[in-house]
């Protein structure tokens, strides 16, 4: 592995487990506040949708960082192999989508209730959330059986 | 296409991970393109030329 990679992965490595603490610690902060009294847990909740929205875009933004400087520090047959499991296994899989939306445009499927996977919650909010977290494993599953099927055709 | 990377490395009793750190690609690439199974880019290509003091044509054939 290029040095560089090494780098990167070392680097990935240790700002997962600074980013885990801090999230703990602040996670336990906030918490703790808002056990200690209902008034702050009502002045508080507004920040922490907002600071999950920061965070979440801060976490886009390093999660892209990384990709483009991945992306230009690996060999151009890796790249190649990263851009065909990107187009056939992420889009491929994105595609399983489309039969359970056809589904759900049917009076039938009306009635169906959805799994409460997330969080026990049932609510439009944790469905939403639902859909995107299944397409996201669908994809993400897609495309490591492709990126590992290209590999394993040119062993 | 076709390519004379493997008899070329073995002519100079390199290895893989040797050939592969000489053009700055992983082994895994080396195998690859030695297997005929990926074809290099034209940078690749001309590196590899390089690598090997050769011209171009008389490294990769159709």
């Amino acid at each position: 592995m290029q040095p560089k990679l090494k780098r990167l992965l070392v680097l990935v490595f240790l700002g997962g487990l600074l980013t885990g603490g801090l999230s703990g610690l602040v996670g336990f902060g906030v918490g703790h506040l808002a056990a200690s009294s209902p008034e702050a847990a009502d002045r508080i909740a507004v920040f922490e949708v907002v600071g999950f929205g920061v965070f979440g875009l801060i976490a886009v933004g390093v999660s892209l960082w990384i990709s483009v400087y991945w992306m230009r520090t690996i060999d151009e047959a890796a790249r190649e192999a990263h851009k065909a499991a990107w187009f056939w296994g992420g889009s491929g899989a994105l595609l399983l989508g489309l039969p359970l939306m056809l589904i759900a445009t049917l009076p039938q499927t009306a009635e169906w209730s959805l799994p409460d996977w997330f969080y026990g919650r049932s609510d439009p909010v944790a469905h939403a959330a639902l859909g995107a977290g299944v397409l996201l494993v669908l994809m993400l599953a897609g495309y490591t059986v492709a990126w590992a099927w290209w590999w394993f055709r040119r062993r | 296409m076709n390519n004379r990377l493997k008899v070329l490395r073995a002519e100079r009793d390199w290895s893989q991970a040797h050939l592969a750190e000489l053009l700055g690609v992983s082994r895994q690439t080396v195998n690859a393109l030695e297997t005929g199974r990926y074809d290099p880019s034209l940078p690749l290509a001309f590196k590899i030329a390089r690598v090997f003091d050769q011209p171009i044509e008389s490294i990769f054939s159709e």
